[in-house]
């Protein structure tokens, strides 16, 4: 029963890892896109959180690496990367919402695996102290 | 009781299955458009990652592949095609997003797809072993 129930958990970090790896990468792609190209985001119209765009691209591209690292922590089952995965996750959710006027529907997808990750960590977090 | 899980266990599976074999026919989709049709994809700005329409896709075809074979193994509890389905959804994943300028909605719809695999094959995975 106990096996049962860490094998359970394992799932849940494994996927919670994953998920954060994968956002960590999204993050640096949009990132990239900012840094390498100004052309490549256009917002036709006036927006508050209009900073100059090599400054979201950067804002992403450190969000973006923070997550991988936490990401691969996870996978070791820190407890303290649970806990730093929750609030990046719900950094990067914001971040990708005050940022996604630029793409929306890189911002949504951004947010979407954010979500997951909350999920995975909060709702079936305590399974996953129990691996240790 | 040891047939619920049973039960459970192969809806789970046969789940991430067809999701994989889903997702691996909608990548060879994406990519023979690239390799018959290469004027159907047109971004429209500056994308860092334009490369040559082809690479894109035969990457996508590759992906398609290989998801197809693996979902397909997959119905016979192979634990290999567990772990390459994993794998490959998380390279899809990250890839599609890359990959998202060129098509938004088939991208957007890909990245999708993976997350969904990642979720099942990860959380549920375990449950394959009972199939046997």
């Amino acid at each position: 029963m106990t096996q049962e129930t860490s094998g359970w958990a394992a799932g849940w970090t494994t996927f919670a890892a994953l998920m954060m790896i994968m956002l960590g990468f999204w993050h640096a792609i949009a990132g990239f896109a900012a840094i390498l190209e100004n052309e490549f985001y256009v917002i036709g119209r006036e927006y508050v959180f209009q900073f100059d765009v090599t400054t979201w691209g950067w804002i992403h591209l450190i969000l973006g690496v923070v997550v991988i690292l936490a990401g691969l922590a996870l996978f070791r089952g820190a407890v303290w990367a649970r806990t730093i995965g929750v609030i990046l996750a719900a950094v990067s959710a914001i971040a990708a919402f005050g940022w996604l006027p630029y793409y929306p529907v890189w911002g949504a997808l951004l947010i979407a695996a954010a979500f997951f990750v909350i999920w995975a960590l909060t709702a079936h977090g305590r399974d996953i102290t129990n691996i240790g | 009781m040891t047939k619920e899980t049973s039960g459970w266990a192969i809806g789970w599976i046969t789940f991430a299955a067809i999701l994989m074999i889903m997702h691996g026919a909608w990548n060879v989709i994406a990519g023979l458009v690239a390799l018959f049709q290469g004027d159907f994809y047109l971004i429209g700005r500056e994308y860092y990652l334009e490369f040559d329409v082809t690479a894109w896709g035969w990457a996508h075809l590759i992906i398609g592949v290989v998801m197809l074979l693996a979902g397909f193994a997959l119905f016979r509890a192979a634990t290999w095609a567990r772990t390459v389905g994993v794998i490959v959804a998380v390279i899809a994943g990250i890839a599609s997003f890359a990959w998202l300028p060129y098509y938004p909605v088939w991208g957007a719809l890909m990245v999708t797809a993976s997350i969904f695999v990642i979720w099942a094959l990860t959380t549920h995975g375990r449950d394959m072993a009972t199939m046997k």
